[in-house]
């Protein structure tokens, strides 16, 4: 049954060379991982863990989950490609093969199964396959509908900012564009001509036979369907659609604790979808200043034309980041462009939780220039009978982290250790720190002692009844910072607390999905107005529920937000200093 | 039936009252309305006005001398001011008054230094603004407590909410280097043993007899003054306040430890006014604009006058004088 | 050069007029707002560098680039903390200066 016709022959060829490509790629980066990388992928490959990262696969490149969470429309959109793609090539192959019975076909008479095997088919199960055929294609072309649609109404579709792709972004696009219609066609005509097909394809077969005569236009169609194909194949390593099969292989490298940083940076730069998700979110497009968000970013650094002026403008706030359907930390990958490593871990610190008797508190070199936080926290501490050392009251000690935003990590080591030395000096048994920036750095980096951000620790003193709150009529909208929320994952549980003692009105992005004040250490390029603008806009959209207060967690997020807001801002600090209750 | 007022003064400061004052002598028919329980304004705080010396108090019974024939309303809130031809209703506490003329001498509004929070004030109780200085001269108190020490040391912050972006203010306060120098010199004087220290940015002894008051402070009374901008203020050991800054003359950073620190806080624009529900036009540090080179209390509505440090800072001979001539303006524009 | 007991140094005045500001020029053109410093010095009493000891001066460098002459300030101290920029009364990006100072330098090199 073995057959060949020329017209496959751009689909090979593309379809060759995208398979070339992913496997000479993907060997690459293996063999440029460490060796501790390496060992860990071997030891991980046959356990459980590749079992989750499929599921994963399924879940993220399939179904496209974190998208539907984000916005329905665009979630269906991008699972009728994906996973009705892959179910028409599923199905397809469970035809041909049932078709073939049991001889082995070469893949194009699989891909190109109407062409190479016309008409109507009777086997086991015929009947039920060819319907799921054209089900599956009427979805993706449903899919494609919407996607037509979007760039025009792309309001309507919940997308705030368009993204502008590159010219080989829009060549595969088109490429894509054409395949599934040209697929529909070249099916209905051959239909047409031989019968056969499902509801879609056979419905509009006999509707093209009654037209005329479309022998003619057949053989041209499977041509062009080949060449689609081809042309999107070959585009694919040059495009965003890259995503596609690098995803796979990004998802399974850190199911499989791949922790080599260069690693992971490379699979993410391929691995990014150039979906636009991060653009709608980005205080920097919101308010036209610097096209770096990661849709534009990566694609210029795949391209090899990042510049490090690609990072300095960004607040590095995370937001892109924590939107990304694809878990890209762009972050990181600005880091690698500015020559230093952030390399700080998600969520809090991981030592064995204390309401330590000592405690050594570190202001950091913002939380000095706010002195009412200090004195909030030293009234707070004092009221629950704790002793307090104040490491940098006399010195200025420095974490570290703004040098490694800037790109200058051994210096940044240096004054980590010179501040690490001078905490154990006072012996601690916690240290509590009012900067969420210093908390991240210092998190996990003291061997035995638990590093806890003051918000983090207030709560604590209050679950244990260390102090006693109460309830004043005020209201408060709560500003998360982004170095706290998105950077330690601790978003809901200063809200409780706050919750106890005034009324909270918040905004709709709150939690992780907070707004960057505009303050951000990382961002360098940034000048005045610029951060004016930012700041503006964060503290007239805090102050839009016209709370009494805004309360927020961080130093800097303080000082610039009250630079710009009429209505007073305080700290965490602040407001349970206030409401503290006096013990007899 | 509804009497027309000559002149409906909003402000009872020195601006108001000296224009009040010379409208009344010359018989034209006032009303004075005044936001506050008292008349006076800021100035009737001061202790001592320089340069002539004279307390607030005496300086605004000085402007008071015909203000019974004047009608004063205190603790009074201008809730309207609406044009009908050739004048002027004015709603006062819910109350209409018909009037030909209204001069807006609102003053100005102090600065807010809990904005400054680097600068500590509020949370520690040694750092006391500018006002809170005249207020303890005032009550006859000692403000800043010095029984710990017999050599104590007080610093005084210039520019605090005047030529600083950080607060949204770009102007100069103008009067705060003349004052800042006073205040150094009055420390001196109610603690013989001390030692005060001025942080300035630029000095604008801009006048004759301020040169002079700053050559007296640097000669007779050992006034130390660095070129340098406080960065932030800290609580050290002994509860001595810990001053940062460089002194940029010498390129060094420096650091002081003293028992008390004034700030000097700067004079913010007063709150709107609105005629025909419109806002009068505004410079933009937010002070309200003249609208003729020549005459300086015209605005664009006819018959509408501005005067004073609504305008923008002015020392208290400035605003005497600018008073001074919108009452002749006034009484011109009344006798057309 | 022994003259009536006293021995003169190297020139210490600066021939302004002949100086090289072109560094100044380039720097100020790409971050216009260097040229509104107040020289108040905030900045650098707030910097915790310039205050454990190092030559690293905000102030003193955009006048020495001003002005043409050599930088006393070795940019590669700056801990890029930003608090500069915190208090600067004129809302200068501070920190900019060494981080274009250094930028250059790295550029010189390659």
């Amino acid at each position: 049954m073995y057959k060949f016709d020329p017209f496959a022959i751009p689909f090979l060829i593309g379809f060759a060379f995208v398979i070339g490509w992913v496997i000479v790629r993907m060997i690459q980066i293996f063999i440029g991982m460490p060796k501790k990388d390496k060992k860990r992928v071997f030891v991980n490959i046959f356990t459980f863990k590749t079992v989750r990262g499929i599921g994963e696969i399924i879940s993220e490149v399939l179904i496209h989950h974190r998208i539907w969470r984000e916005n329905k429309l665009l979630g269906f959109m991008h699972m009728s490609f994906a996973l009705g793609w892959f179910l028409l090539i599923v199905t397809g192959w469970i035809e041909s093969s049932l078709r073939a019975n049991g001889e082995t076909l070469p893949i194009w008479q699989h891909i190109f199964y109407k062409y190479f095997f016309p008409g109507e088919h009777v086997f086991r199960l015929s009947d039920v396959i060819k319907q799921l055929m054209d089900l599956w294609l009427a979805v993706i072309l449903l899919g494609q509908l919407i996607a037509v649609l979007k760039r025009f109404f792309y309001r309507r579709a919940g997308i705030k900012i368009r993204t502008r792709h590159s010219r080989m972004n829009r060549i595969a696009l088109t490429a894509l564009w054409f395949i599934f219609p040209l697929r529909l066609l070249a099916e209905s005509c051959t239909a047409s001509l031989y019968g056969g097909g499902g509801f879609l394809t056979g419905s509009l077969g006999q509707l093209i036979a009654w037209i005329g005569d479309a022998s003619f236009i057949t053989y041209p169609m499977w041509w062009a369907y080949s060449i689609a194909l081809g042309v999107f194949f070959c585009v694919l390593p040059f495009s965003r659609y890259l995503h596609i099969p690098v995803e796979a292989f990004l998802i399974l490298a850190r199911r499989w604790r791949v922790s080599d940083i260069t690693t992971i940076n490379r699979l993410e730069t391929m691995a990014c979808s150039a979906c636009g998700m991060c653009l709608s979110d980005c205080p920097l497009a919101r308010n036209n200043i610097a096209g770096v968000q990661p849709v534009y970013f990566i694609e210029r650094l795949r391209d090899g034309k990042a510049t490090t002026d690609d990072a300095w403008k960004c607040l590095q706030c995370g937001r892109c980041q924590q939107i990304c359907p694809v878990r890209v930390h762009a972050n990181n990958l600005r880091q690698e462009l500015k020559g230093s490593t952030d390399r700080v871990e998600f969520g809090l610190d991981t030592h064995k939780r204390v309401l330590a008797k000592r405690v050594t508190l570190f202001s950091g070199c913002m939380g000095k220039l706010t002195p009412r936080t200090k004195a909030a926290m030293e009234k707070i501490l004092n009221a629950a009978g704790v002793e307090q050392t104040w490491i940098d009251e006399e010195r200025d000690l420095c974490c570290g982290r703004p040098l490694r935003f800037n790109g200058n990590q051994n210096t940044a080591n240096q004054k980590f250790n010179e501040l690490h030395d001078a905490i154990l000096e006072t012996r601690p048994d916690a240290i509590v720190t009012t900067c969420p920036i210093c908390f991240n750095m210092m998190k996990n980096r003291f061997e035995t002692i638990p590093v806890y951000h003051h918000t983090d620790y207030i709560r604590m003193l209050i679950e244990a009844k260390r102090i006693d709150l109460e309830r004043s009529e005020e209201t408060l909208t709560y500003h998360d910072p982004c170095e706290l929320s998105r950077q330690a994952e601790y978003a809901r549980q200063p809200l409780k607390v706050l919750n106890r003692v005034g009324t909270m009105l918040q905004p709709e992005e709150t939690g992780e999905k907070t707004r960057c004040c505009g303050g951000a250490v990382a961002a360098i390029g940034l000048n005045n107005s610029e951060r004016k603008t930012l700041a503006q806009e964060t503290a007239d959209y805090l102050s839009n529920r016209n709370a009494d207060k805004i309360v927020t967690a961080c130093p800097l997020c303080k000082k610039t937000i009250a630079q710009r807001s009429k209505r007073p801002v305080a700290d965490f600090a602040e407001i349970v200093a206030d409401a503290l209750v006096e013990r007899e | 039936m509804k009497e027309l007022n000559d002149a409906v003064i909003i402000g009872g400061g020195i601006a108001g009252l000296q224009c009040a004052n010379i409208l009344a002598r010359r018989g034209r028919k006032v009303v004075v309305v005044e936001r506050a329980d008292t008349i006076g304004g800021h100035v009737a705080q001061w202790h001592t006005c320089y340069p002539f010396g004279l307390t607030g108090k005496e300086l605004v019974d000085k402007l008071t001398t015909h203000l019974e024939l004047a009608e004063i309303i205190t603790n009074a809130e201008v809730d309207n001011i609406e044009r009908e031809r050739d004048k002027y209703a004015v709603t006062v506490n819910g109350k209409r008054h018909d009037t030909r003329t209204v001069l807006i001498a609102t003053g100005y509004n102090l600065f807010d230094a809990h904005i400054k929070e680097e600068l500590g004030y509020g949370v520690y109780p040694r750092v006391i603004t500018s006002v809170e200085l005249e207020n303890a001269w005032n009550n006859n108190t000692m403000p800043f407590d010095t029984s710990d020490t017999d050599a104590p040391r007080f610093a005084i912050v210039h520019c605090v909410g005047s030529r600083d972006l950080k607060c949204n203010v770009t102007h100069c306060s103008k009067v705060c280097c003349m004052a800042g120098i006073k205040a150094a010199k009055e420390l001196k004087q109610h603690y013989p043993t001390c030692q005060v220290t001025n942080y300035y940015m630029d000095l604008r002894m801009f006048d004759t007899s301020y040169e002079e008051l700053y050559h007296n402070a640097q000669t007779e009374f050992n006034v130390q003054f660095v070129r340098g901008r406080i960065s932030e203020i800290s609580l050290g050991n002994k509860g001595r306040l810990k001053l940062k800054s460089e002194d940029t003359l010498l390129g060094i950073p420096i650091v002081d430890r003293v028992h008390g620190v004034v700030l000097m806080i700067g004079m913010q624009p007063p709150a709107t006014i609105k005629v025909d529900n419109e806002d009068l036009a505004k410079n933009q540090n937010g002070f309200l604009l003249q609208s003729d080179p020549i005459n300086a209390n015209l605005t664009e509505h006819p018959g509408i006058f501005i005067a004073g440090a609504c305008k923008g800072p002015k020392t208290i001979t400035e605003t005497l004088a600018d008073a001074k001539a919108v009452a002749l303006a006034i009484d011109e524009y009344v006798t057309k | 050069m022994k003259q009536f007991g006293y021995t003169t140094l190297t020139k210490k005045s600066v021939n302004i007029y002949e100086t090289d500001t072109s560094l100044w020029k380039e720097l100020s053109a790409a971050n216009p707002e260097f040229k509104g410093c107040l020289s108040c010095g905030a900045c650098t009493a707030a910097c915790p560098i310039n205050n454990s000891g190092t030559t690293l001066n905000n102030r003193r460098t955009i006048i020495e680039l001003n002005r043409g002459m050599a930088i006393t300030s070795d940019a590669a101290n700056c801990q890029m903390c930003n608090r500069c920029s915190l208090v600067c009364p004129k809302g200068l990006n501070t920190r900019r200066i060494f981080f274009e100072l250094i930028r250059k330098r790295t550029e010189e090199k390659q």
